[in-house]
């Protein structure tokens, strides 16, 4: 452990860096944004971005998505473990989007570039950007299958930039593989771009403070974030507590979904045991190791107060045990693709529904669990060119103590934004029906549940492919305290000709025709504590 | 402008107090600067006791005045609007409270957003249907009937924003003249006039906010036209949130342009005395009670962007607010200031904000009962805050309050001394503010090294020097008034009107006809608003278009070239200049036309002599972060001669200056001071 020298000794040198550190993090996902191609990353914002330290540790991360940068220093890790500190020249950047050793889901593209200072590997800036479409067997990358070979293309760390020069012959090769390559490539451009931004503002704070006082701060944020979490946990009373749900559905009506957690909370340390989960599943709801460990992460900052500055060293005090094989720790190649957005919010609330039996005042109900991903693939005939499309839907968010759930927004460990509906309609053969909020969706309670969403489409072109990945179409989002239960999702498609069909959680790809229209109802959260006749409601 | 009259009075009305600065049009000198006190329930009582103080020694008759205001901000911010109903696309009128679907903070089960402007059950939908390229899917019916229900309602105002109304207006026009008809003294805002740009969500919260604030900003402008005619003014204009004036009846209709009307004012101000000296990319910082601002100037124009989040930040939290897509004055903000709350954390690293001490209770400096220790108790134990420059807010300081506040909370837990800490407070203090404006320049692509800092508000001073050697800038300019910057800073804007036509096609698909017909447009618009303003001449025109890779969000804003051929390559160079990369095989789109509309203000009228006459020259002293005493001078402007080396304090305009050892600072002749940072010693 790093002896904490300066923040002990010079506490404002160690804030002024630190805060630095996250500037630039902040100033990456500025560049990425403006510069990206695809409108997931420019107006959806499905990035993050973080400084890694010089062995891949998180020493600093942007205000991004949950679920990617609690991945993070897997992802450090096993790049470091493929490309050991020697290899490293000025200018290079590593590529990887493997899944099983420190990705999330094959689309999320992450890039490392080192950073020198005094000739001294000193830092990482990391970046993690999600492609719409990563090849594989159905447009967009996130469907149904039984294999990752069907997921599209999964790349091990590969150097894809040599001393400043991209890998041409790489970076065909992957272009080669995927949907719309004009487009990946913006993406990768303004991604390369956006770390250089990272590596000069490092570099010229290496040069400003001075390569060891800029290591030492790197090293201390993390025995800060460690102090922090032990700090908070010592207050609390200690807990052991158990919890149990069932996923919804793996896309090919697998029904031994079960996740189980045991929580013990002792003194200042705290583990999350996940022995008794159900095997890994057919189908793409398996969480790599480093997914379930982000949604452990997100819940247990959020439990000690939302407001310690996440990274490894926060990170390191939870002791995670998931057994390796099984829905929370998946191995090659079982699929994979849904947990980051699906499977990864339900261990949240999963975790939750544990915590609240110790502390039901430090954690909300149940959420709708779910990003309700939908994508859509195919030639558009209005403007003579190919497309894939990539969007989540918002949910309910559970209530708690003293406040109703959000209603209509992310959860947890997801937070892109929508896509405005006149920029869609401007660009894809696609006309929406219906964008709004599903009354008394959420957990009746003191304090309600947030409300559900219901969004509808109707496609304008032939041969569209599409893809759904849900949740909570059986599993209602708990309530807590007393709380009522939020109304359950519905995913459903109506064809031109009139006829209906319900749609399960997870289903894709489908075919459709110009007129067909697909409806997505996402589910309520769940409400906190009694509501009784006579106080009412307290809102 | 015509009908030269001897008096230009500017007025900025801030949540605490209502500042005037009155300029004598003939020598360009000040001839009076003072406070009052707001007077939130009715802002205008305190508006017009400043102009009648102002008429007690001068005549007002032929006066201009111009004006920065809060009404709409605090209409907005209080939750003190008219309650406002909104007509939506059938099946789209949760929209706005739908939001863009992200929570605005990440990990805290305790998610807090600005509420939504209209309730549910003022949420109104009409069928109709128009596709994005302007074709009407399904017609507008039901006017009548929408209406009836409105009035029924009850409602003040209606905010009407129908989709894809941008690209095709006809239903919203319809739909507004029913209501305006059917609906008497209810306040209609029509996106297409208000915000005719894509993205629904932005668009509506923009066209919402219009009506919400409506009617408040409608009566105050009432008052203040009123007092124009009793009083004989030449003119009264308000300040914009794009930092132009405008008339109080084009204020009226657009009121949600006036939401960032006072920090405009400041900006517009610094690159004014910037612009004077010289000085052409300036950092203009100004720090009040509890937050802190930070905004670019660059080649003499302050920079503007067509959105922002009002209200975002409350308490130190992340809310979201509500996004107005309106021409405005780009600022960054921070909740830092004077009051801010130092505190440890429990690995004991100090902590500077987010919360603050506010206006009540204060600094436990200030004796109202405030026991926690802030920034400006760090300043009243080290001495750099001067009783003297507190004068015109009537406040009393007590050092020994500030002390005790320091120990109990800092000190002691740490085991420092006062003095260390206090100085630990003000360093962290600085190192926020740096981080601010480096977000105000770094994240913008900008070296802060190339930047002048002009710092204003009652703290700005007091911190500039340092947070310019943080960051690396070499100049620190301080204006004249810095304690009442943003009333002069009226004084010294353009009447200005910014419009803009969506576009969204394809730059090769555009010729030059097109282009033509377009601006044709928006001059029209243009030459109509200018009408209204009294004796504007001069207008000159700017015509700009939003860029971009079809598919991206963000768009690079460039000058139309004369051929409208040349605009692709235009903004490939652009685009590589910003980011490093050209992508030759995509294509390039047009989102946005721009025009600006521009008329002179008074600006060149203000020159010199702006220095008020002080006479103050004597020595205290300060307690160094060791405990040891050191001496320092404390002068006004005037009696400065030559160079003033630090260490010194210079009580100026309402504020004070810090020139630390190695700082030095000269008096230039409008009485703005130039201050060499030097080198930290």
């Amino acid at each position: 452990m790093t002896e904490p020298r300066l923040l002990r000794d010079d506490p404002v040198t160690f804030e002024v860096i630190r805060q630095g550190l996250l500037a630039i993090c902040e100033e990456m996902k500025s560049v990425l944004m403006r510069a990206a191609f695809s409108p997931l990353l420019s107006l959806s914002a499905d990035l993050s971005c973080a400084v890694l330290d010089h062995a891949g540790e998180v020493a600093a991360q942007g205000h991004d998505i949950p679920v990617h940068l609690g991945a993070m220093p897997f992802t450090g890790r096993s790049v470091l473990r493929a490309f050991p500190a020697h290899l490293w020249r000025p200018g290079d950047a590593v590529l990887t989007n493997d899944p099983y050793e420190g990705g999330t889901h094959l689309p999320d593209m992450s890039v490392l570039s080192p950073v020198f200072v005094d000739g001294r590997l000193t830092a990482f800036a990391a970046s993690r950007v999600h492609w719409p479409d990563v090849g594989g067997a159905a447009a967009g990358s996130s469907s149904i299958t039984d294999d990752i070979v069907k997921e599209g293309l999964r790349l091990r760390p590969i150097r894809i930039v040599e001393a400043g020069t991209v890998r041409q012959d790489l970076l065909e090769l992957i272009l080669d593989n995927v949907r719309v390559p004009a487009d990946r490539l913006g993406d990768f451009r303004a991604q390369l771009a956006a770390n250089a931004r990272g590596v000069a503002r490092l570099a010229g704070m290496g040069q400003r403070y001075g390569g060891a006082v800029l290591r030492q701060v790197i090293a201390e944020t993390q025995v800060h974030g460690r102090l922090a979490v032990r700090q908070r946990l010592a207050r609390l009373p200690d807990a052991d507590v158990s919890h149990a749900e069932a996923l919804d559905g793996d896309g090919y009506g697998g029904e031994d979904l079960g996740i189980a957690v045991r929580i013990t909370k002792q003194g200042d340390t705290i583990s999350f045991d996940f022995t008794g989960t159900a095997p890994a599943a057919r189908g793409p709801v398996n969480a790599p190791l480093p997914v379930t460990a982000s949604a452990v992460y997100y819940t247990l900052l959020g439990f000690l107060g939302g407001d310690i500055q996440p990274g490894s060293g926060a990170y390191g005090v939870a002791r995670i045990v998931a057994p390796e094989g099984s829905l929370v720790h998946a191995r090659p190649p079982v699929p994979v693709v849904a947990a980051n957005t699906e499977t990864s919010n339900r261990i949240v609330d999963i975790l939750l529904g544990a915590l609240a039996q110790a502390y039901p005042d430090r954690v909300p109900a149940g959420s709708y669990g779910s990003a309700a991903v939908y994508t859509l693939g195919g030639f558009d005939p209005i403007r003579g060119r190919r497309f894939v499309h990539y969007e989540t839907v918002g949910g309910g968010g559970g209530a708690r103590f003293g406040h109703d759930g959000a209603s209509g927004l992310r959860v947890h460990m997801g937070n892109t934004m929508n896509l405005p509906i006149e920029a869609l309609e401007a660009q894809l053969p696609i006309r929406f029906d219906r964008y709004a909020l599903i009354p008394e969706s959420g957990g009746e309670g003191r304090w309600q549940g947030g409300q559900g969403v219901h969004k509808a489409f109707t496609v304008l072109a032939d041969d569209v492919q599409c893809s759904i990945l849900g949740e909570r179409t059986h599993a209602a989002a708990a309530g807590v305290a007393g709380g009522g239960a939020g109304r359950v999702a519905r995913f459903g498609r109506r064809d031109r000709d009139g006829s209906n069909q319900d749609l399960a959680a997870k289903s894709g790809p489908h075919r459709l025709c110009a007129g067909d229209r697909i409806d997505l109802f996402t589910a309520g959260g769940g409400g906190w504590g009694r509501r009784t006749a006579s106080e009412g409601n307290d809102r | 402008m015509s009908n030269a009259s001897a008096l230009l009075v500017g007025i900025d009305v801030g949540g605490t107090f209502t500042d005037c600065v009155a300029v004598d049009r003939l020598t360009g000198a000040s001839v009076a600067a003072f406070k009052l006190p707001s007077t939130p329930a009715d802002p205008a009582v305190a508006v017009l006791a400043a102009l009648a103080r102002v008429g007690a020694d001068h005549a007002l008759e032929g006066a201009h005045v111009c004006h920065g205001t809060t009404i709409g901000t605090n209409a907005l911010l209080e939750r003190k609007g008219t309650r406002t109903a909104l007509v939506a696309t059938q099946g789209f009128a949760d929209v706005l409270e739908l939001r863009r679907q992200a929570r605005p903070e990440l990990y805290t089960f305790d998610v807090r957003l600005s509420p939504p402007l209209v309730a549910a059950l003022d949420r109104f939908e009409v069928a109709e249907r128009i596709a994005f390229d302007g074709e009407v899917l399904l017609p507008l019916e039901g006017t009548d009937d929408l209406a009836e229900r409105l009035a029924a309602q009850g409602v003040g105002a209606v905010a009407v924003s129908l989709l894809h109304a941008p690209a095709n207006p006809a239903h919203e026009q319809r739909l507004a003249a029913t209501l305006r008809r059917r609906l008497p003294g209810v306040f209609v805002s029509v996106s297409s006039e208000v915000a005719p740009e894509i993205r629904e969500y932005e668009r509506t919260s923009t066209t919402v906010v219009n009506a919400y604030i409506g009617p408040a900003v409608g009566a105050y402008v009432d008052r203040l036209a009123a007092a124009r005619g009793e009083l004989g003014l030449a003119s009264l204009r308000l300040v914009k949130s794009s930092g132009g004036l405008t008339s109080p009846e084009v204020a009226a209709a657009l009121p949600v342009h006036l939401v960032e009307s006072g920090p405009a004012a400041g900006l517009i101000a610094s690159a004014h005395f910037g612009v004077r000296h010289g000085r052409l990319n300036l950092l203009a910082f100004d720090m009040g009670g509890t937050t802190a601002k930070a905004g670019v100037v660059r080649d003499g124009s302050p920079r503007r962007v067509h959105e922002f989040h009002a209200d975002a930040l409350v308490d130190g939290r992340n809310l979201g607010g509500y996004p107005i897509l309106s021409s405005v004055i780009d600022v960054v903000e921070i909740g830092a200031g004077g009051g801010s709350l130092a505190s440890l954390d429990e690995a004991g690293v100090i902590k500077v904000g987010p919360e603050s001490a506010g206006a009540r209770p204060g600094p436990a400096c200030y004796g109202q009962g405030g026991e926690r220790p802030t920034v400006t108790d760090a300043h009243a134990v080290i001495g750099t805050l001067v009783p003297r420059a507190l004068e015109a807010s009537g406040i009393a300081v007590d050092p020994a309050l500030a002390g005790l506040a320091i120990d109990r909370r800092i000190a002691a837990p740490l085991g420092w001394t006062q003095a260390r800490a206090a100085h630990a407070i003000v360093a962290l203090a600085v190192a926020k503010m740096a981080e601010m404006v480096r977000l105000a320049t770094v994240r913008r692509g900008l070296d802060p090294r190339d930047f002048v800092l002009v710092p204003s508000g009652g703290a700005g001073p007091l911190h500039a020097v340092a947070i310019a050697r943080e960051v690396g800038i070499s100049e620190v300019l301080v204006p004249p008034w810095p304690g009442m910057f943003s009333a002069l800073g009226a004084l010294l804007a353009d009447v200005r009107h910014d419009l803009s036509a969506s576009v969204l096609r394809l730059a090769g698909e555009l010729d030059d006809a097109y282009v033509r017909a377009r601006f044709a447009e928006l001059e029209q618009r243009a030459a109509a608003l200018m009408a209204v303003e009294p004796g504007v001449a001069e207008v000159t025109i700017e015509r700009l278009a939003d860029l971009r890779f079809r598919g991206q969000l963000f768009h690079l804003t460039l000058p139309v070239p004369p051929h409208t051929a040349d605009l692709e390559a235009a903004f490939r160079r652009a685009f590589v200049d910003e980011y490093g990369f050209d992508l030759p095989d995509a294509a390039v789109e047009v989102v946005t036309l721009r025009l600006v509309a521009k008329a002179p203000g008074f600006g060149a009228a203000i020159t010199t002599g702006l220095t008020a006459q002080q006479g103050l020259a004597t020595t205290v002293e300060l307690t160094e972060a060791d405990g040891s005493r050191q001496a320092c001078t404390l002068v006004s402007p005037d009696r400065i001669e030559g160079t003033l080396s630090g260490p010194a304090l210079v009580v100026i305009g309402g504020a004070c200056l810090w020139l630390p050892a190695g700082a030095t600072a000269r008096c230039l002749d409008d009485g703005s001071l130039a201050v060499d940072v030097g080198e930290r010693p």
